[in-house]
């Protein structure tokens, strides 16, 4: 069975490269922090703001990066020690309580704090975030994780402020609508922002994360598309800006060209995006199909593995019961001695079509596992037509059938003795089962270096929309019922010709009979490389 | 010899080995039996009998008419409907089918002539 798409689960190195990236803002925040922080200590103003003119981080805002960055850098390895766990927790509720305690400062006359005191959005901020570490691997039903709705709303002001500043919005008295994002210098935006992302991606197989990781090959794309969306509108934003600050057009034009480049390159993303969701899932829908189609195709198969089967042992059994049964009575009249005879005689039948049975089986498990290799012998194609033919006679006078042999020249071919004749044995039992009682012709004649045999009958036939299918496995062209085998026959004809480079083809008509064509090259120059030869009976120099 | 009541079964069988196995062995238990190869065979045969069996064994899988349509033209078929019917087969599946369809039992292929006996001794008397 071929499936079309099978479903990759995204493998452990693959979370690991999120990981990595979490561990990666992590420490640029932690950085951002420690500068700012050995600023404070030797008081180095550059350190503290970076840049001059820009605002100096708070001492107490630096410690809080270094202790948020410390805990999540912990939390990131899921298979922490315990000792581990509880340090990062114990860090989460102290940036909470900082948080908590600077926003109390702010609305009321209480100092609890006596440092310089942080922004008010750092500390609203450090609520999230210390919130975020204390539940960090708390998930409720739907893979909901409070813990990464937390980390999202606090990169939401670092994000903006971001954005502000490098549309070149400056800091100037910080009123108003400006109050939020003008409070929180460059620096910290860009910590809280690395914080947020390093808590998100620390988790990647988990929450919100877990569409965008799931799968090496849908994720990727949505992953792609999610980038899209963050950075398009953002880049845009700053050409915008950037174009009417220089006065290059009309603020309401520009704004609608920004509007409009950015719906069209998100559409051609989303399509783009939605197609290969599309195609992926149609590729899972044909293998859904395929997987149906088989599961039915083998219960079929049972079902008439196991009357076929059992018809010849329940025919096994009885006479051997039967036999016993009348012996037992010691009354001559039950069990003569011709009656045993037939008896024995019918049994060895019954035998012969059980081994057939299970040599097709072996047939299509050795096919199944590609072992299925022919011996090339020099083989008399008349004398063997004659055997087979000889074989058969009792089966063509059960049949109702007359075997008209018609042989043009005497080929000699290098074949697979024994699978050839198989071949010829499978085409004539099934000219007799399906011949209705009427003669089948034999052809055998040579066309460039092939031997072509055609067995005829003209029996019930074949559908035309059958004509293909009757050449795969468990397939025959008319219901099980009655007609008994298990539907290999023409399944293994093929795989034998196909072995020796030949071909079989079906003219049919329904209701006037069947012509099966082999076509066999009397030397498989090209087989003869892949197989192996015996009994010396062809040399080949190399 | 007095006569006695002859006991009689009717074989719907399309193995023609198992059909002469269970005929011979039923015949030299003073059975009397009938066979038919299919289902289409087994009506007309049937409707054409002078005299009724009293048990007919039916297998399922057969060719022109299966076990499944014989036995719906049988409840049709007010002279038939009924006598008892008792399923041979191989499919254990089938057997359940046919069960849920009002047959008496039914013999698992390969079944022994002991079951056979008593299936049949039990329905003609």
């Amino acid at each position: 069975m071929t499936t079309g798409y099978t479903i990759s689960t995204a493998r452990e190195n693959d979370y690991s490269q999120f990981r990595t990236a979490a561990k990666v803002f992590l420490a640029i925040t932690f950085l951002i922090g420690a500068l700012a922080l050995v600023g404070w200590v030797f008081d180095i103003p550059l350190l503290k703001s970076f840049v001059h003119g820009w605002i100096p981080m708070p001492a107490i805002t630096a410690l809080g990066f270094i202790l948020a960055a410390i805990s999540l850098l912990l939390q990131t390895d899921p298979n922490r020690k315990h000792f581990f766990y509880h340090l990062a927790q114990a860090i989460g509720y102290i940036l909470f309580a900082l948080g908590a305690f600077t926003f109390l400062e702010y609305f009321s006359d209480l100092h609890f704090i006596f440092l310089n005191r942080m922004a008010l959005p750092t500390a609203i901020n450090f609520v999230l975030i210390g919130f975020s570490i204390i539940v960090f691997d708390v998930e409720y039903k739907n893979n909901f994780r409070p813990s990464q709705i937390l980390s999202l709303l606090a990169a939401l002001l670092p994000a903006q402020a971001l954005i502000a500043y490098s549309y070149g919005f400056e800091n100037l008295e910080g009123k108003g609508v400006y109050f939020f994002a003008i409070q929180m210098g460059r620096p910290s935006a860009l910590a809280w922002l690395c914080l947020a992302l390093g808590s998100l991606v620390a988790r990647p197989d988990k929450g919100i994360l877990r569409p965008f990781t799931f799968d090496r090959d849908l994720s990727a794309t949505w992953r792609y598309t999610l980038f899209m969306a963050l950075t398009i509108p953002s880049v845009f934003g700053f050409l915008f800006s950037f174009g009417y600050r220089k006065g290059f057009y009309d603020p309401v034009f520009g704004f609608s060209l920004f509007a409009m480049t950015c719906i069209f390159l998100m559409t051609s993303i989303v399509w783009r995006s939605a197609t290969h969701t599309w195609r992926v899932r149609l590729g899972q829908l044909q293998a859904e199909d395929s997987i149906k189609q088989a599961l039915k195709l083998r219960d079929e198969f049972l079902s008439i593995a196991s009357h076929e089967l059992k018809t010849p042992l329940t025919s096994l059994s009885l006479q051997a019961q039967i036999s016993k049964f009348n012996l037992l009575k010691e009354n001559p009249q039950l069990m003569s001695k011709e009656q045993l005879l037939e008896f024995l005689n019918a049994m060895d039948k019954q035998v012969l079509r059980l081994a057939q049975l299970v040599e097709d089986m072996v047939d299509i498990s050795r096919i199944d596992c590609g072992r299925f290799s022919p011996v090339f012998k020099k083989t008399d194609l008349t004398k063997m037509l004659h055997d087979v033919t000889e074989q058969l006679a009792p089966q063509a006078k059960a049949a109702g059938c007359e075997v008209i042999v018609n042989i043009s020249e005497n080929l000699i071919g290098l074949w697979d003795t024994y699978r050839i004749e198989q071949i010829l044995i499978n085409l004539l039992t099934n000219a007799f089962k399906y011949g209705s009682k009427k003669p089948v012709h034999i052809h055998v004649l040579k066309k460039n270096d092939r031997a072509v045999i055609s067995v005829m009958d003209f029996g019930i036939g074949i559908a035309k929309e059958n004509q293909e299918r009757i050449f795969y496995r468990f397939e025959r062209a008319v219901s099980a019922k009655g007609i008994t085998g298990l539907g290999l026959g023409l399944y293994i004809v093929k795989k034998i010709l196909d072995s020796h480079h030949g071909a079989i083809s079906v003219e049919s008509q329904l209701a006037s009979g069947s012509k099966f064509t082999i076509e066999l090259p009397l030397l498989p120059e090209t087989a003869l490389s892949q197989s192996s030869i015996k009994d010396g009976n062809y040399e080949r120099s190399s | 010899m007095k006569e006695v009541p002859s006991k009689y079964v009717f074989l719907i069988e399309d193995s023609k080995d198992i059909q002469n196995l269970i005929q011979h062995f039923f015949l030299g238990e003073g059975y009397k039996v009938e066979s038919a190869d299919d289902g289409e065979e087994a009506l007309e045969k049937l409707r054409s009998l002078p005299e009724l069996p009293d048990l007919i064994l039916l297998d399922l899988m057969m060719p022109k008419m299966d076990g499944f349509q014989f036995r719906l033209e049988q409840e049709k078929d007010s002279k038939l409907a009924e006598i008892p019917v008792v399923v041979m087969t191989a499919d254990v599946n089938a057997a359940e089918q046919a069960n849920r369809m009002g047959v008496r039992g039914h013999l698992c292929k390969p079944f022994t002539v002991d079951s056979l006996l008593e299936t049949a001794a039990k329905y003609c008397q």
